[in-house]
């Protein structure tokens, strides 16, 4: 599971049957430094954070995740596991991060 | 089963059902040389291991699942141990 921020949302009209019930969003994975800057913050803001220059992925999310939310994200097969049928599923979002506690060691 | 650090926790209340009543920690996997590498992990984490404890992660869904008993949970991380001494040059 890694860490991650909404940055988008994705509306299809036409979608597998088994993608109802949930929607689909954009999420920037966090790095070391973001973590830090988040840390003990006020989160659950609807402002989005500056952008790292890294790749964004397209999650499933069923708790109503929205822009600027911190999320917990799972990839591979454990993303598939929350369906009850086999679902083309890369990403899914596991929690909703209410507080982020992050003291990596002073080097 | 990666070596990692203990650097924080985070708090969730809107989750999956099978992370209500665990502890997930931020974990920043290390090299064989106690050199961080990569980027910081969620883990859940069972034995309750304290902030900067070196500790071994596992990367099996499965067994998380059974950990969790929720063969529909999403995680895949958890804690297998808390290292006491490694050997080599650490």
């Amino acid at each position: 599971m890694r860490l991650g921020t909404v940055i988008g949302r994705v509306t299809m009209t036409l979608q597998e049957p088994i993608y109802k019930g949930g929607r689909v969003l954009l999420v920037q994975p966090l790095g070391r430094a973001d973590i830090a800057a988040l840390s003990n913050a006020k989160l659950q803001t609807q402002t989005v954070p500056k952008l790292a220059n890294v790749s964004t992925l397209v999650a499933y999310d069923q708790l109503g995740a929205d822009i600027g939310h911190i999320v917990g994200f799972t990839e591979g097969a454990e993303a598939t596991a929350p369906f009850t049928a086999d679902a083309p599923v890369d990403a899914y979002i596991a929690c909703i991060v209410d507080q982020i506690d992050y003291h990596p060691p002073k080097s | 089963m990666n070596l990692a650090r203990i650097d924080g926790t985070i708090i969730a209340s809107a989750c999956h059902p099978s992370m209500r009543g665990t502890r997930t920690v931020i974990c920043q996997p290390l090299d064989e040389n106690g050199n961080d590498i990569g980027n910081p992990v969620l883990a859940i984490d069972t034995l309750g291991a304290g902030l900067h404890q070196r500790v071994l992660i596992s990367t099996d869904g499965s067994r998380t699942r059974e950990i969790v008993r929720d063969k529909h949970s999403p995680l895949r991380n958890h804690i297998l141990g808390v290292v006491d001494d490694k050997g080599g040059n650490t």
